[in-house]
């Protein structure tokens, strides 16, 4: 055994350590006499050949450094950098900290920071300072044109772009998510630095071909919620991109960074119509949910939704819940309210936020304000923002559409209407509000139908969420 | 495509699964979905869909058909559906005259004002101000309503491609045209493998990721397969699927109700495929490309060169490999060694790696075969084959 390591040792110095690779569709096919102890290289017998996936790139350039090989078919010869200084973007001392901080971990790693911290800034300063090509991937069609648009100001050149029928490669391309998992496989080899925006899109796996088909060594995620330290999820992201490099909650930054905030939470309640009609669609499937605990405790919903979709009594159980829960996130009350929130603050910019598309068409119909949704065409949608930006559109009602993203333009009143996503929702759409303004205060309403799904919802969700800088004496409800 | 929540499919033994075919017994159901469709001219594609859930689906279910294959029929035949907005005035213009008015103006006054500028009643804007959403769309006809027959057959193609998109893997039995299977993979970036038994091919397809875990990423280019193998005779199909997050078999085999018009996908000419032909008939060498469909067989393996070179003296394949590795070399030429097939490899040389001393077989390339290099070694392949038998 000793003897077979000192030969391979021997041979490590001599020409036969040279790796050869090729990047074929996504995926990098390797020769030479070493390669199977690097994780993720496995023999292929399709091909008769070695084969790992392309971000397994750097670990093999690593592992090839290590024992002074030389690489033939280097994907670097096509990355040559030429790093520029990135001073006119006049990074924040936090901002420079954290792009210090992903650099120090060799250019591997994910920046949390909240909404309106201005994470688009990092990302450019680290494409500027690294200097080789570079992928931007966003997860929706708004952000890569608000991408592309903020990159053309502070790159000079031309910017390429990937998706919404677009199919230009540039030194610097944006991707959507989708049209990444759809070509990567054929670009993969083109590019050094990949920035993946809202990096949290990946901790499930879902798409994560993506970022498996780039051969990037230098990875950056940008997101303002990471998963939690020790979940899967963020096992997930940090074997494609990185480990969590550096973190800034709303906290450290409100007050200073980020406008004051307050929030106020409103309860309404439901008529006595609507009362009925939401106890009759949760009555059966409640009663299902509490035998399949007793069946099962500490059986996950998932579980329980697998369980009981397998009967028509059970599907028909679901659909009348889900019918209720729609109810008693937009109940007359909530939709009357949101009207007079929003004749209130007639002089202020205010985003409405609903948790399904229709709620928002039916506020933009009675309020007479715009309305962007996934249905919104990319003309009009930049219409609204730019009018929005300047003032002469001041509301906007939206389901999802804006819950992320680099383009909306600063708001003062966010009105949460309600929520189907969560806590990372809430916290995004709060961030809307917090971009930083002399003397400005930010408010955000939060409308809950008391005694329903809706309230534990809104309950669940304002956990760690961000809570008001300043006491504010208007709350009612 | 049909989304996840319209597939209907049946479980079998283990954790395989069929598609839940429409067939003659669906015909009375789908009858009352074509008359209705003809009433659905000029309504709203949310009005047509309402009517489909009232109207067809207590009927479908009285021959045992359920919601999912209603709604899933109805949505393969309304992709033939033409839509327009109906609005005497772009829904756009109207919401930019209208929101941009509404801005310091009360709803009424808004409304008023926007009727006297748009040349729009208030309630007309109402009704307007959306009218270019999908659901509120109006449906324009196709030329000619289909038969309840046709429209089990393309639910069924629908249904199936639907089910493979969801695939990893796919392993087909083939009897004929498995060279065309051959040209898909390549077209699509797909990995394919082959093995010959008694009753025909067996073709294996996956994309190069697949090695490292189950992925759909390749689902379409899989899905894209199945037309062209149901119009050959008595063939199968075995696919590894995700549905759920949980892995499936899904089993298809000839006795499918499929489509059978299907034309087969193009063979994908290479370009210096193309060149080569040319150049080799400028020669007047006696040498000519063959398109014919030459298999080889090594051991249980089969093995589809690029062409084959033909002349009176006889017969040598070619294979063109654009990017190789000595290792891949190795392996074909000594699989090919063992059946004694007369073989040119040409190599393009900006990918070769390694030794690149001239060899028996081999023939570097750069952007183009040289024609006359080639029928060169294609000469002495057959000299040296003759020689060692003689």
């Amino acid at each position: 055994m000793g003897g077979h390591l000192a030969r391979g040792s021997h041979a490590a110095s001599s020409v036969t350590s040279e790796l050869t690779l090729r990047f074929e569709r996504g995926t990098l096919v390797i020769d030479g006499p070493w390669g199977d102890e690097v994780p993720g290289v496995l023999w292929d017998p399709r091909s008769s050949s070695r084969r790992s996936a392309a971000h397994r790139f750097g670990a093999l350039v690593t592992a090839a450094s290590l024992r002074g090989a030389t690489i033939t078919g280097d994907l670097r010869s096509g990355w040559a950098p030429a790093p520029r200084s990135a001073r006119d973007l006049g990074l924040r001392p936090y901002q420079s900290q954290a792009l210090a901080a992903w650099a120090a971990f060799e250019q591997r790693g994910v920046i949390v920071l909240p909404t309106g911290a201005g994470k688009t800034r990092v990302a450019i300063a680290a494409i500027l300072n690294v200097g080789v090509p570079a992928a931007v991937l966003c997860p929706t069609r708004a952000l890569a044109a608000a991408w592309k648009v903020e990159l053309e100001r502070w790159v000079g050149a031309p910017i390429g772009l990937i998706g919404d029928g677009h199919r230009l490669v540039e030194r610097v391309t944006v991707l959507t998510f989708e049209s990444a998992y759809r070509h990567m496989d054929t670009l993969g080899d083109r590019f050094g630095l990949i920035v993946v925006d809202e990096v949290h899109h990946f901790g499930g796996g879902v798409r994560a071909e993506a970022l498996e088909a780039s051969a990037a060594i230098a990875r950056l995620g940008l997101t303002a919620t990471a998963p939690p330290r020790t979940s899967e999820a963020a096992a997930a992201i940090e074997e494609l991109v990185g480990p969590v490099v550096f973190e800034m909650g709303f906290a450290d930054l409100v007050g200073t960074h980020l406008a004051d905030v307050t929030l106020t939470r409103i309860a309404v309640r439901l008529e006595p119509d609507e009362r009925e009609a939401y106890e009759r669609g949760v009555r059966r499937h409640d009663e299902l949910a509490r035998a399949f605990r007793r069946a099962y405790p500490g059986g996950d919903y998932a579980s329980l939704v697998r369980a009981v979709a397998g009967t028509s009594d059970g599907r028909r159980a679901l659909r009348n819940n889900a019918q209720a829960l729609e109810l008693a996130a937009f109940p007359r009350a909530k939709r009357r309210l949101v009207g007079e929130l929003l004749s209130r603050h007639v002089g202020d910019k205010s985003i409405v936020f609903t948790a399904y598309a229709e709620n928002a068409y039916q506020l933009a119909l009675d309020n007479l304000v715009p309305v962007i949704t996934g249905e919104t065409g990319v003309r009009e949608r930049q219409y609204i923002l730019d009018q929005f930006s300047k003032g002469t559109l001041r509301t906007i009602a939206s389901a999802r559409v804006l819950n992320e993203g680099i383009d909306v333009p600063d708001a003062r009143v966010a009105i949460i209407v309600a929520g189907t996503q969560g806590k990372r929702e809430h916290v995004q759409r709060i961030g809307r509000v917090l971009r930083p303004a002399p003397g400005k205060h930010a408010l955000v309403y939060e409308l809950v139908t008391a005694e329903t799904t809706d309230a534990r919802r809104a309950h669940t969700r304002g956990m760690n969420a961000p809570r008001s800088s300043t006491q504010f004496p208007s709350a009612r409800g | 495509m049909l989304q996840d929540r319209l597939l209907s499919f049946r479980r079998l033994e283990g954790d395989r699964v069929v598609p839940t075919w429409l067939t003659s017994r669906d015909e009375v159901w789908l009858r009352v979905l074509v008359d209705e469709a003809e009433a659905f001219a000029g309504r709203s594609a949310d009005a047509a869909d309402d009517r489909v859930r009232e109207a067809v689906m207590p009927i479908a279910r009285l021959h045992g058909a359920g919601a999912r294959a209603v709604l899933g029929v109805w949505c393969v035949e309304r992709r033939r559906w033409k839509k327009r907005v109906a609005s005497k005035v772009p829904p756009e213009q109207i919401r930019r005259t209208v929101f941009g008015l509404a801005v310091g103006r009360s709803r009424p006054e808004a409304l008023d004002e926007a009727s006297r500028q748009l040349g729009l009643a208030p309630a007309d804007i109402e009704d307007s101000l959306f009218a270019d959403r999908e659901g509120t769309r109006v449906l324009v006809p196709p030329g000619s309503p289909p038969t309840p027959a046709e429209l089990a057959l393309r639910y069924n193609l629908a249904l199936a491609q639907a089910m493979l998109m969801r695939s990893f893997e796919v392993v087909a039995q083939i009897r004929a045209n498995a060279r065309r299977a051959v040209g898909y993979a390549k077209l699509h970036g797909l990995m394919a493998t082959f093995e010959s038994h008694d009753q025909g091919t067996k073709v294996t397809l996956s994309g190069p990721l697949a090695l490292f875990h189950e992925t759909t990423k390749y689902g379409r280019a899989l899905a894209g397969f199945l037309p062209a193998l149901a119009v050959t005779p008595a063939w199968s199909l075995a696919a590894q699927i995700l549905l759920g997050g949980r892995r499936h078999e899904l089993v298809l085999d000839a006795t499918a109700p499929l489509p059978r018009t299907h034309a087969l996908p193009a063979s994908s000419d290479s370009g210096v495929e193309r060149r080569l032909a040319v150049d080799i008939r400028r020669l007047a060498s006696g040498w000519e490309l063959a398109r014919e469909d030459t298999v080889v067989r090594v051991g249980s393996r089969l093995f589809y060169p690029d062409f084959t070179l033909v002349s009176a003296r006889g017969r040598v394949l070619v294979e063109v490999v654009g990017y190789w590795t000595p290792e891949y070399l190795a392996n074909k030429a000594e699989a090919l060694r063992a059946v004694e097939v007369p073989l040119v490899v040409c190599v393009d040389e900006r990918h070769a790696r390694g030794d690149l001393s001239p060899r028996p077989g081999i023939l570097a390339y750069r952007g183009r075969v040289d024609a006359s290099a080639l029928v060169a070694e294609a000469e002495r392949m057959l000299g040296a084959a003759t020689a060692a038998s003689a």
